[in-house]
């Protein structure tokens, strides 16, 4: 099980409140009786996926158990980072939940804009800090220790690979990131309209600035000093945009420089790249023969590195809230913790709690390459391995992130060099840095 | 009884007034008050410490917002160049009553009816190397294909063609009822007086149409320049930022770093260099007129 790996404390820490939460809670049932004659409704707030489609077809369990009806927003991904600012920073806003990209969640925190759990979960049956991966957890906790919010996803970064060209080429899994170029150079030689590997390289924040951050931290860069300066055009980070450049421009598929994670699985799912490395989420649709003619193909493994560093794959969640401003508070914390729940999040399709995970991607790999392992297997290995700051985690993020994808666009697409690019990108985020007084 | 004529006004007057009072100028009012402050939305602290023109100064002295300013005017010029010049030439053909010009005004509309993030993801699907529709074809006759959205020499233009198949059809329409109102005896004399059909288009269609063009270019330059959704979703506003429009940059600073009053006042430097742009064009209009 996952849970047992942890760091020491976390673990010790979440396993003192489980116990807390496994004994009957009879006021909990009085809570119940109320609500259901009171009919509440309260307002969700997210993107459309394919989790909540299926969320809306259980809802009406949910409502003949609690009395509480849900009423969903949808809005599309753009929309909904900025709608969610505007919400949260209101005094009172008529959406009880909504749906938070991990990393913006510490600086809302931070604002007072989100209303802690702790108390709501108090004798929860259901909710169980064990049930999670301590990094994606405590991701959730503001630095008071309490919880804020709950993850939806526990989503690492994979790589992903054609365990069927593999073993037409006798190629091993690539551990360094050597051995991925040669695996993408033997491929895209020797497959005719297979590029060796597709990865991100548009502009926009967790974009190209999802996977290049994983290369960097590989060849041992960051983006910060440890008293915060920007660190951006050290020999490590130039090492990891040359890099970067070189495997995606020699043997990427055209028009890389463009190329947001639709593409990269697209790509894959196509039989047009041999590997990627993206979203581990991602594979699931890429095992769907219905959608993908590479079903049933694929393996999969952590990402490599120099080889002298350790591997760094990317860490992501989307989490669920409540903000300050909601009028149904407790209403909407009894969604949280059903949602979460062992026995609906798998039902739904997320990868938070550890049961859904287990269940969800619980993908065999291609049977014919040596020593591949399932979907399941590696995610676990690559989540014990990912951590949240790989991108660290400050209130400017958002603009750093920006910026740095910019850099890998104009690598990518050719418009500058990579010491320019980097040199410039590293201006920019100190100015970022200078402006917020750090 | 009791409500004179001019009371009669007022209250008619008074939902067009106060829909416009709360939908348009107290907004533009708050996006200029706010752009004097130094509000950003995740600090709660502060929004109102007055800073003056200061985001105004550093705005323009920023290279970025040069250089997204720089591609918005290349964009607005050229593309209300060239849907102006496809948009009459379309008018006028489905104006002769030839075989299928109702068909032709039915399938040129539809492209406008289509939401544009729809049109942009469409768009950059189109132009994918690997399987879009255009590379496909310049690969069936031997050219091979190339990522447009992935080269910043390619990417602007590539925008344009998207933008042109999208709003040529509203400057046909416009002018497709300027056309109505050309005067056919006008058109008879002239052909009477020995005019052919280039020197009528030119001195009779023309100058007739002119109402109808200028507010084609007028809406189009306004369009163009608030640019967003398109752009949104073909790039966003990449490779690097090769085809970050004003709006993009605006969008971002204020929506994605949360830097509101700096957004509003880049809000306020588009509506000055909007009105500039129309004044002259609505200038130009009236002087040729006389």
């Amino acid at each position: 099980m996952i849970t047992g790996c942890g760091g020491g404390s976390d673990t010790g820490g979440s396993q003192g409140e489980a116990g807390g939460a496994e004994t009957t809670a009879p006021a909990g049932d009085d809570t119940d009786a109320e609500m259901a004659d009171a009919k509440t409704t309260i307002n969700f707030m997210c993107d459309s996926r394919s989790e909540f489609e299926k969320m809306e077809k259980l809802l009406p369990q949910f409502t003949e158990e609690t009395g509480i009806d849900v009423n969903f927003t949808f809005l599309q991904e753009t929309q909904l980072r900025s709608k969610a600012g505007l919400e949260l920073q209101a005094d009172k806003t008529d959406i009880d939940v909504m749906l938070l990209d991990f990393l913006t969640l510490p600086k809302y925190i931070e604002a007072g804009y989100v209303e802690p759990l702790d108390t709501y979960f108090e004798g929860s049956t259901t909710f169980d800090e064990g049930d999670f991966i301590p990094t994606f957890i405590d991701s959730c906790k503001g630095e008071d220790g309490k919880l804020y919010a709950v993850p939806l996803y526990q989503d690492c970064s994979i790589l992903i690979l054609r365990g069927d060209l593999f073993e037409k080429y006798g190629l091993d899994i690539p551990k360094t990131f050597d051995e991925l170029m040669e695996c993408a150079k033997v491929i895209d030689a020797g497959e005719e309209g297979v590029a060796g590997i597709a990865m991100r390289g548009a502009r926009g924040m967790g974009v190209s600035e999802w996977t290049w951050p994983s290369i960097l931290a590989g060849f041992g860069g960051s983006y910060y000093t440890d008293d915060m300066k920007a660190d951006l055009n050290t020999p490590e980070a130039k090492a990891a945009m040359q890099y970067y450049s070189d495997i995606l421009k020699n043997y990427g598929p055209d028009g890389v420089a463009n190329y947001s994670y639709t593409e990269v699985q697209n790509d894959v799912m196509q039989g047009k790249a041999a590997m990627m490395i993206d979203s581990a989420t991602l594979a699931v649709r890429c095992e769907d023969p219905e959608a993908s003619t590479v079903a049933g193909k694929l393996a999969y493994a952590v990402i490599p590195s120099d080889g002298e560093h350790d591997p760094q794959p990317g860490f992501y969640s989307w989490d669920l809230i409540v903000p300050k401003g909601s009028a149904h508070k407790e209403e909407a914390a009894r969604l949280l913790e059903w949602i979460v729940s062992p026995e609906v999040s798998p039902q739904l399709g997320f990868s938070a709690p550890n049961q859904a995970l287990e269940s969800v991607y619980a993908i065999p790999a291609y049977e014919g390459l040596e020593g591949a392992l399932s979907l399941y297997n590696r995610m676990e290995a690559s989540l014990q391995l990912a951590d949240p700051d790989f991108r660290p985690r400050i209130p400017e993020e958002s603009g750093v992130g920006e910026v740095v994808s910019i850099a890998v666009s104009d690598v990518l697409s050719g418009t500058a060099e990579v010491d320019a690019a980097l040199e410039n990108c590293n201006k920019q985020v100190q100015q970022i840095l200078d402006d917020a007084g750090y | 009884m009791g409500v004179g004529k001019k009371h009669y006004k007022i209250l008619f007057m008074a939902p067009t007034v106060i829909a416009l009072l709360l939908t348009t100028v107290f907004p533009l009012v708050y996006s200029i008050v706010i752009s004097l402050f130094n509000w950003n939305l995740v600090k709660p602290d502060t929004k109102w410490q007055f800073v003056g023109l200061r985001d105004y100064i550093n705005i323009l002295k920023n290279p970025e917002y040069i250089s997204a300013l720089k591609v918005t005017v290349i964009y607005v010029i050229v593309v209300v160049a060239v849907e102006v010049v496809l948009g009459v030439l379309l008018a006028i053909l489905a104006f002769q009553k030839v075989f299928g010009t109702r068909i032709l005004r039915t399938v040129v509309i539809s492209a406008m009816v289509i939401s544009p993030v729809i049109v942009g993801t469409a768009w950059r699907l189109k132009y994918n190397p690997g399987y879009g529709l255009i590379n496909y074809f310049l690969d069936r006759i031997g050219i091979g294909g190339y990522g447009f959205l992935a080269d910043a020499k390619t990417v602007v233009p590539a925008i344009m063609v998207a933008d042109v198949w999208v709003w040529t059809p509203l400057v046909f329409l416009i002018c497709l009822s300027g056309l109505q109102s050309v005067s056919q005896d006008a058109l008879e004399a002239a052909s009477i007086d020995g005019a052919n059909a280039v020197q009528r288009f030119f001195y009779v269609t023309l100058p007739a149409l002119r109402p109808s063009i200028v507010l084609a270019i007028l809406m189009r330059t306004m369009d163009a320049f608030k640019q967003y959704d398109l752009i949104y979703a073909m790039t966003a506003g990449g490779p690097g930022t090769a085809s970050q429009n004003v709006n993009i940059l605006m969008y971002n600073t204020a929506f994605q770093y949360f830097n509101v009053s700096k957004g509003a006042a880049m809000g306020v430097l588009s509506v000055i260099l909007i009105n500039i742009a129309a004044m002259f064009l609505l200038r130009l209009n009236k002087r040729e007129a006389v």
